[in-house]
């Protein structure tokens, strides 16, 4: 709406170069900035190739763009601090900038050397801003889809429901407040993945880039108040976001708070003919990848096999909370009583493959942040990572014919390497939780991974592979199958056998088996119906009424 | 580089948007209830800062006790009636059209200025969200409604509602001033498009107000939007709007900048210093009175015998306790197997209310308690579904850890009650003590 009479300035040379001659000082600026910021737009892991040339492109993963787009990058070689310190993980950022202004310095000086100034690096400055824009909107897409169908924060489990408030981490408040209010998450999501790609348009590059930063500035401020644990990743789209913004900050100084015309000088090659073609094909096959396909995988993912949560359905009678009416170990009656440290205070099936139920003793716990890639149900943590107040979760494989669930502890002490293919300058994941190098000694469960499930059992059981749905059976997911019994040979994992009893459609539930330290138990469990304030999940994740 | 100076001809559908705008946000903001004046002339000076906060997100609501969109259609249709007319009648002027326009801005700049510097201070001192009190950490996540899950998860982490009040700070700031507005209204448009979301999202009442809020940004981003865009998306060379109002014109016109120092005292200064007051002495969430010396805590109930028969330890029993929490105030919550009528909350940060512990929230009984003779506390439910709940108890306490309670309920059932501390650790602080970063973290 403009009313007002205007001044209406005539415009001036429709093509203005920018800026023909740059100063000495804009030079070093841009040949320290050019080599920082191509340092930190490539994965520096040669995991994150390996990953890239093992994908199999006809069965593709959710994840397996998702490493592509997130990925570490840096000058590591100068290991993981500055002068000593981490920098709250910082410091490979320090160090590349000190790499970056050496080379810089050196190439200067090269230059003048050899007489080889330039007057300019307007076609340079172009290709290094498609490249941070590219690296910077893939990378936001591949966070954004998470969101956009709300499986990054689930909503809590009936586990976590019955987990008082606070028994759990700061990190874990924040991220199942998102997870309870999934439309907005899918907002947030929308928000990022649009952000993302409008970066991918150099015309649009402004708004991209001024939303990122708004919207991780956010994040990077709760991760620093939540202790999330993803401020490094976070701060990294601010600091690609702003080098975008650069040439902007100037000519909005000048036209909105000095009143003086202005425009942007922005250089762009002219493409023609048959290298314009490439461009395009090129851009439409990163769209098509990244915005489409992407967007058909995360749906997969939402629908069949949410990453943070098991993806096998729970025992359909089993499901909801239970009190723990009577418990016998041994043989011997334990009255409920909550001082008691060894009966079970109260418990849950979740609607996935988990039992939890409530000990009155402190347990080891899992303070990751309960995400990562694994595929196996049993490593999906989330449940009961940040999670305290005596829960122990276990995982089962039910074999309904005998009625006999086979129980492992979902908690191990060292958890799995979250994103393996960020490397460093990623948020160091697990390795961040290694640092007291040797953990304390780990006992030997009492019942073996071999003594475990019965081989006529086990056969019966089938391939876990297979107990997704077909369109989530990706490549990826046989591929760590195929492998499942090794990496279960290498975790120690507390693990027992119960058989169940389902009377009166599941109000009451009687488990009879040995626990995990081969004594028997005698549990009786009935409903328990929560009076819950809290608004039931709506847009739910996963398929678990088959 | 020459200049023409041109008075383009002003269509019809742009002069009646204007004055569309003036009037219904004119409608939105300036109060017509006898309400909001009670509450102005009832400004209490201890807690200007809440007042004044009820005060600035006003909202006229005619259909109910807060604004509606009933309110907003209704004002929008007189409105739509109003500027009709006036547009019709007036003549065309562009001078006038500008100054029209400038004097909307001006407007809003202020009445946009007044709502975030107060709800940047509450942010900034804290106040906006109270500390947890002892009996939510000791209730289970899913008992509380989702709009005080939102409150919660705000509380347990003050670092980032004072980083949100340093921003609305730093938009008041800017919209002090007519050539940073713009850059305000870009910060606030996404800020409070966000607030309205969530508002949405985790069933808050108050949604109208952020949308007041960004409806109010509206006309200083119009004004400029067309600029941005042929600047940042269309690259071309962009002249400022260098139109000005002619002050002079105006009686006491160069005085301006008075008014402007009066806002500023008023809502930075004097509001800053009573919120830092208020964020040092009291809390506007919680009681007042404090609790009875050291006792606050989280106790077992090893003992609940009532009309003589005891009840054991049972995990379903609707009458036993299950545990007590003391508060460091006098209140006293009581963990039960019974489903539990929640109460709404008052309006928000009102002083007298101090309702926020039990609203929202099942799991617990929460009662006030006031200390009587003979070692006597005298217990009363403040949550309006509980009307005549109250009990009447001699509280004993043979050692620092051990509670006896003998009395009777309201119904004039007779209680013995032993209750023993528990020395409760919570993830939420000890992981904050020790950090994540380490293997086998036991608690």
């Amino acid at each position: 709406m403009q009313i007002a009479e205007k001044i209406q300035t005539e415009r001036v040379g429709a093509k203005v170069a920018p800026t023909p001659k740059w100063t000495l000082l804009q030079r070093i600026a841009f040949r320290i900035s050019f080599i920082f910021f191509i340092i930190i737009s490539i994965p520096n892991s040669p995991l994150w190739y390996k990953h890239v040339f093992a994908i199999n492109w006809f069965n593709l993963d959710y994840r397996d763009l998702y490493d592509i787009c997130r990925f570490g990058s840096g000058v590591s070689w100068f290991g993981r601090t500055t002068f000593g310190s981490r920098l709250e993980g910082y410091s490979i950022w320090v160090n590349t900038f000190f790499f970056a202004v050496l080379l810089g310095l050196l190439w200067t000086g090269l230059a003048k050397l050899l007489k080889k100034e330039k007057r300019s690096y307007n076609r340079l400055y172009y290709w290094l801003n498609v490249i941070v824009r590219y690296r910077a909107g893939l990378g936001i897409i591949g966070f954004g889809f998470t969101k956009l169908f709300p499986v990054q924060m689930p909503y809590p489990s009936y586990g976590i429901l019955d987990t008082d408030y606070g028994d759990l981490t700061a990190q874990k408040i924040f991220w199942l407040s998102f997870g309870i209010v999934p439309w907005y998450q899918v907002f947030a999501g929308i928000l990022e993945v649009t952000a993302g790609t409008l970066l991918l348009f150099r015309r649009t590059v402004a708004v991209g880039a001024t939303l990122l930063v708004g919207a991780l500035g956010a994040i990077v401020v709760v991760n620093f108040a939540y202790d999330g644990g993803v401020h490094v990743y976070s701060s990294y789209f601010v600091l690609l976001s702003l080098f975008l913004l650069v040439p902007y900050f100037g000519p909005y100084y000048q036209v909105f708070i000095r009143e003086q015309p202005a425009r942007i000088a922005l250089f762009f090659p002219n493409f023609k003919g048959r290298l314009n073609e490439i461009r395009i094909g090129l851009k439409g096959i990163i769209i098509f990848i990244f915005l489409i396909v992407f967007f058909y995988l995360q749906y997969v993912d939402f629908r069949y096999d949410p990453y943070k949560q098991p993806s096998t359905a729970g025992v359909q009678e089993l499901r909801g909370n239970y009190e723990v009416t009577e418990f016998r170990l041994n043989g011997v009656l334990r009255p409920f009583n909550p001082y008691d440290s060894l009966r079970w205070q109260s418990a849950t099936f979740e609607k996935w493959s988990t039992l939890t139920f409530k000990v009155n003793k402190p347990l080891k716990l899992d303070l990751s942040n309960g995400g990562g890639d694994p595929k196996r149900d049993v490593n999906r943590t989330f449940e009961i990572s940040g999670v305290a107040g005596g829960q122990r979760a276990f995982h089962y494989y039910v074999d309904t014919v005998n009625q006999h669930l086979y129980l492992e502890d979902k908690y191990k002490l060292i958890p799995d390497q979250r994103n393996v293919t960020a490397g460093e300058g990623g948020d160091g994941g697990v390795r961040n939780y290694l640092k007291s190098a040797k953990g304390p000694e780990e006992k030997r469960p009492a019942i073996s991974l071999a003594d475990w499930i019965p081989a006529k059992v086990k056969a019966s059981l089938g391939d876990e592979a297979d107990y997704v749905a077909k369109p989530a059976r990706t490549a990826r997911r046989l591929r760590e199958f195929a492998k499942a019994d090794e990496l279960a040979a290498k975790e120690i994992r507390e693990r027992f056998v119960v058989a169940y009893k389902i009377i009166d459609g599941g109000n009451r539930v009687i488990l009879t088996g040995i626990d995990e330290h081969r004594d028997s138990i005698y549990v009786i469990l009935d409903r328990a119906i929560r009076d819950y304030k809290i608004s039931p999940g709506k847009f739910e994740a996963g398929n678990y009424d088959r | 580089m020459t200049t023409i100076q041109t008075l383009p001809g002003i269509p019809f559908w742009k002069r009646y948007l204007l004055r569309l705008s003036i009037v219904f946000i004119l409608l939105l903001s300036v109060p017509l209830q006898v309400d909001f004046y009670q509450q102005l002339l009832g400004i209490s000076w201890q807690y200007l800062l809440s007042d004044l906060f009820n005060l600035v997100i006003f909202l006229p609501h005619f259909f109910g006790d807060i604004s509606g969109f009933a309110d907003w259609f209704l004002l929008l249709a007189i409105a739509a009636l109003v500027a009709g007319l006036w547009t019709v009648k007036g003549r065309v002027d562009p001078g006038r059209e500008a100054s029209l326009y400038y004097f909307l801005r001006i407007f809003v700049r202020f009445r946009l200025a007044a709502i975030l510097s107060v709800a940047g201070l509450t942010k900034l001192f804290a106040i906006f969200a109270p500390a947890l009190s002892l009996s939510h950490l000791n209730t289970p996540y899913g008992y509380f409604e989702d709009w005080k899950q939102l409150y919660l998860s705000l509380s347990a982490a003050p670092a980032y509602v004072i980083f949100l009040g340093v921003i609305e700070l730093l938009a008041t700031v800017l919209l002090l001033f007519r050539r940073t507005s713009f850059l305000a209204v870009l910060i606030i448009i996404p800020f409070y498009g966000n607030v309205f979301l969530a508002d949405l999202a985790y069933g808050g009442r108050h949604y109208l107000a952020s949308a007041f809020t960004v409806l109010l940004t509206l006309p200083i981003f119009f004004y400029d939007a067309r600029r941005l865009a042929q600047l940042v998306i269309q690259f071309d060379y962009t002249s400022p709007q260098r139109w000005q109002f002619d002050w002079s014109q105006v009686h006491l016109g160069y005085s301006r900048w008075i008014f402007k120092l009066l806002f500023v005292l008023l809502f930075i200064g004097l509001a800053g210093f009573k919120s830092y007051e208020v964020s040092k002495t009291a809390s506007l969430y919680y009681p007042e009175q404090p609790g009875l010396p050291g006792i606050a805590g989280k106790y077992l109930v090893d003992e609940f015998i009532i009309n003589g028969d005891t009840i054991p330890f049972s995990p379903a029993n609707k009458q036993r306790w299950r545990d007590v929490v003391f508060e460091q105030w006098n209140t006293l919550s009581v963990r039960i197997n019974d489903a539990i009528k929640t109460a709404a909350p008052a309006k928000f940060l009102a002083d007298q209310q101090r309702d926020y512990e039990y609203t929202q929230v099942g799991g617990r009984l929460y009662y006030r308690y006031t200390t009587a003779p003979n070692r006597t506390i005298l217990l009363k439910n403040p949550n309006p579904a509980y009307p005549n709940d109250s009990l009447r108890l001699q509280l004993l306490r043979p050692d620092s850890t051990h509670i006896q309670l003998y009395g009777t309920n309201s119904t004039g059932d007779t209680l013995s009650i032993a209750l023993q501390k528990v020395n409760k650790k919570y993830l939420l602080y000890e992981v904050g003590k020790r950090g994540r970063d380490r293997l086998g973290f036991k608690l």
